[in-house]
């Protein structure tokens, strides 16, 4: 135990020590603090509110609990059971595991796995995140004010529980993700799978809601009146999962169910065992099996034998075989296609819909370029010995990013046409697909321009290619900041052709709806040349710092 | 550093064309730490020049100025009597640096990597192959072209690296610690290819901290500690009349008489200072829990070789001209740290 706190407290040491080092950190770290503050502020009178809810509705709905009562437990525990799937499973696909405690790092020092793991999770829960959660939720007491003092007491009890939990079956699957899969295969089928539990997961709802009111299409009270019954199943159904026992438990004091009070403390407790056991047998297996030693060969020149002969087509055929290889990458060609496929389910009734496809994929596609170099890592320095000029660079890695966005663009497109009846109606499809496809393309060039420009300045960490699951210390927070600038300056930079846009639909016009997507494309491409040019200046001027950066990245990541 | 920062006082010939590389008064700085301090060296065109000192005596530091990854805080440095800083990717096409390990892009294989290396540099890809081709066949990796470099061991990694920054055929060739972890085979092999290549006229310039190995392949050499030179010439000039080692230690200093570590004992005695926790601490993982067993002082660790085949005789390595030292080389002028 004594080693295990030790190790909490070197969490912390390493935390101080990067905020020292660094004043981007520290600006994120303030950020993110400011951030957990505004949750647990947002949270906390958000439970209050809820707490007055009993008293609104006193009428019986179970022998035990009254309708108000019933409406605080459906809160609760679905509310509860979201959060925690989210915090246990999101971190598989997005933002990897945020600790800086690599248990590699602890091996020669004779410390037993018992020991390390309860560190590494002690740790966790001392982390920011886990103390906001559960600082929200202690004061989220109140929500329970009016179903008396031992519902109370019992719900300051689960929400250490909750939390607990969710931090140990959150490193429990990372752990085993971290450990099972090795192969970029592997990985890309955890992360499809994932994304597919979590649509279904959202689905769930709309479409319990939509039976439970049907035939009524008009919406409105009457709808969430008949939806009731079913959103109580519902939270009965979550609060036999580990994620929503815990938030079931006040519930099952006020109604004086012991028993079934046993039953859901069981699971709580048994998922965190057995969490803990997963952990541990990672680690052990970690430590004694070390990591695979498959030889991977591939014949010939592959991508280096496709692109053009020149110094920037070096950089597209490198890139383009890092797309191939990478585990990171992973990520950036699976969501185009899950987003296509969201949205065509979403677009079955209204074929217009589909139409977000091609947009969201331009908005969204060049935040993978917006940090190139940092995926590059150390391997940087191969371009800075060799002195490759950076506007060579930047368009080596444009073209790889053009032609990804462009396929994945016009295929949406092309769906959204043929969802919509194809080319059987005249003239309108033509002009919608060259509207929408011009607007997409140009934004995802304009964001791309930004991209190159961007990856230069405002770099952050990113994980290891070896171990694409974790994340170096400090990455969980400066990494919600800076592609948010990403986002926003795509947007600015698209403003001229959304301008025309509106005024093609606020006039009518059918000119200027055509004109929308030749503007689009000018505006893109007239942002693309620019972002190379100036990201190809500023990264002449700055590769010292840019090598001093990811070095300093690197040390993050050991 | 752009020229109009250097200081009115400078001369304004920059280092003579029989320089490949010229350095004088660089300093460079990381907040309070002075990692390189009004550093002055020239090294001659044609030299096999090793930087030695101790750890963090700014050898890396220097060598990343000269390189162009790393802007110095003051002084100048030129390449081939050209400028570095004024226009950077210039110098750095007309040099090769090894990259470390890390600096790779390890998941190419061997063979997509020199070409990509080849044509970073501007080559074609058609020359770019070809050269690709030789250097593997130079370098014994012929067999492991198309596995990813991440599937290298060490060896075949540094090899790999060092290839990488030949393909273009630089006259001046940068290496932190080349032979580091490099079989001895190999480390012979590459070590012919580096003389030659000093042979036909190319620099090479190596950090390193294995005296013996300086002494062997190096026509120059240079001991820098606290980021200023101590002594540069030729090894004789710079041994003088004394062991390389011995002489590099003099240099340095901080060789401190058998140092004594009172509780350091190897598991004998009792010290009798109640320090020596003999016993494993109840923390250890349960393997760790027994003593280990070590072999009987009496019973030799290692069996003795059985002759079991006839030994062949050594095959000489390297060509007969090149043995048994070093030749001198007179063509080359002797280094010296440039005076003011």
């Amino acid at each position: 135990m004594a080693t295990a706190l030790r190790i909490m407290s070197l969490r912390w040491a390493l935390t101080m020590a990067a905020l020292k080092k660094s004043a981007w950190q520290t600006i994120g770290y303030v950020i993110g603090l400011l951030c957990a503050l505004a949750c647990v502020a947002g949270a906390s009178i958000a439970f209050y509110f809820l707490g007055t809810v009993p008293n609104l509705l006193p009428v019986p709905f179970t022998d035990q609990l009254t309708m108000g009562a019933e409406i605080v437990r459906i809160v609760m525990v679905l509310l509860g059971s979201i959060v925690g799937i989210l915090w246990t499973i999101m971190p598989l696909t997005l933002s990897g595991d945020g600790s800086a405690l690599e248990p590699r790092r602890f091996a020669l020092y004779g410390i037993t796995d018992r020991s390390l793991t309860s560190g590494i999770i002690l740790s966790a829960l001392f982390g920011v995140p886990a103390l906001a959660a559960l600082l929200s939720l202690l004061i989220g007491v109140s929500a329970y004010r009016q179903l008396g003092a031992a519902t109370m007491v019992t719900a300051v009890f689960s929400a250490f529980i909750a939390v607990i939990l969710f931090v140990t079956v959150s490193k429990a699957l990372i752990a085993l993700a971290g450990t099972l899969i090795r192969s970029k295969r592997g990985q890309m089928i955890l992360y499809v799978s994932v994304f597919a539990l979590f649509f279904v997961a959202l689905q769930v709802p709309s479409q319990m809601l939509a039976s439970g009111g049907d035939g009524e299409s008009s919406s409105g009270g009457l709808e969430w009146v008949l939806a009731f019954p079913v959103l109580s199943a519902v939270a009965t159904w979550c609060s036999w999962t580990p994620w929503g026992a815990a938030f079931q438990l006040p519930f099952d004091v006020a109604q004086g169910e012991y028993g079934i009070f046993v039953a859901h403390l069981a699971i709580c407790c048994v998922t965190i065992a057995l969490a803990y056991v997963v952990s541990l047998w990672c680690l052990r297996r970690d430590r004694l099996q070390g990591a695979d030693s498959k030889v991977t060969t591939a014949k010939g020149l592959s991508w280096f034998s496709r692109v053009p002969d020149s110094i920037s087509g070096a950089v597209s055929g490198r890139l383009a075989q890092y797309w191939q290889r990478d585990g990171r990458f992973a990520m950036g060609l699976i969501l185009p296609v899950l987003l296509t496929i969201i949205f065509a389910i979403r677009a079955r009734q209204n074929p217009v819909a589909m139409w977000t496809a091609p947009v969201t994929i331009g908005l969204i596609y060049p935040l993978f370029e917006s940090n190139n170099l940092a995926y590059d890592g150390r391997a940087f320095v191969m371009h800075a010995v060799a002195g490759v000029k950076g506007s060579a660079d930047r368009w080596g890695r444009a073209r790889v990013a053009v032609a990804i966005s462009v396929f994945f663009i016009v295929v949406t497109s092309l769906i959204a046409v043929f969802m919509a009846g194809g080319f059987t109606q005249g003239v309108e499809p033509i002009m919608t697909l060259t509207t929408a496809m011009g607007g997409s393309l140009g934004l995802a060039f304009a964001g791309i321009g930004l991209a190159e420009v961007l990856s230069v300045v405002l770099m952050y960490p990113v994980p290891s290619i070896d171990k694409p699951f974790s994340s170096p210390q400090g990455r969980a927070v400066s990494q919600g900041f800076f592609p948010f600038f990403q986002m926003i300056g795509s947007v600015i930079l698209i403003l001229p052709t959304a301008a025309v846009l509106v005024a093609a639909l606020l006039t009518g016009s059918t000119v200027l709806l055509w004109l929308v997507g030749l503007v689009g494309l000018v505006n893109g491409i007239g942002f693309l040349i620019l972002g190379v040019y100036l990201g190809g200046k500023i990264m002449d001027r700055r590769t010292p710092k840019i090598i001093e950066t990811l070095d300093n990245f690197a040390s993050l990541q050991k | 550093m752009t020229q109009t920062e250097r200081p009115a006082w400078e001369p304004e010939a920059l280092g003579a064309p029989s320089f490949a590389v010229s350095i004088t008064h660089l300093s460079k700085s990381f907040g309070q730490k002075r990692a390189v301090n009004d550093l002055s060296l020239n090294i001659p065109t044609g030299s096999f020049f090793g930087l030695v000192g101790p750890n963090g005596a700014g050898k890396t530091t220097t060598l990343n100025m000269t390189t162009g990854l790393l802007m110095p805080d003051f002084g100048n440095i030129s390449i081939l009597g050209q400028d570095v800083w004024s226009d950077v990717n210039r110098a750095k096409r007309s040099i090769g640096v090894m990259p470390e390990a890390g600096q790779l892009f390890d998941r190419l294989t061997g063979n997509q990597l020199l070409v990509y290396s080849g044509m970073l540099r501007g080559m074609k890809r058609a020359e770019a192959i070809v050269r690709s081709r030789d250097l593997l066949a130079a370098f014994d990796l012929t067999a492991a072209a198309d596995t990813m470099v991440t599937d290298y061991s060490a060896g075949m990694t540094k090899k790999i690296a060092l290839a990488t920054a030949m393909i273009h055929s630089p006259r001046i060739l940068f290496l932190d610690e080349p032979f580091e972890s490099v079989d001895p085979v190999s480390s012979a092999n590459l070590r012919d290819i580096l003389l030659e290549y000093c042979e036909t006229g190319g620099t090479v310039i190596i950090s390193s901290h294995v005296m013996a190995l300086v002494e062997k392949m190096c026509s120059h050499v240079a001991v820098i500690n606290k980021g200023t030179v101590r002594a540069a010439g030729t090894v004789a000039e710079v041994a003088a009349g004394e062991d390389l080692e011995d002489r590099f230690l003099d240099l340095v200093g901080g060789r401190h008489s058998a140092a004594h570590i009172s509780w350091l004992n190897g598991g004998g005695e009792d010290n009798g200072e109640g320090h020596a926790p003999v016993h494993p601490s109840p923390d250890l993982p349960a393997q760790f829990a027994q003593p280990t067993r070590f072999a009987h002082p009496n019973q030799p660790m290692v069996q003795p070789l059985q002759p079991a085949q006839p030994v062949q005789p050594a095959q000489p390595i390297q060509q007969p001209a090149q043995q048994p030292n070093r030749p001198s080389r007179p063509a080359v002028p002797p280094a010296a740290p440039t005076q003011e």
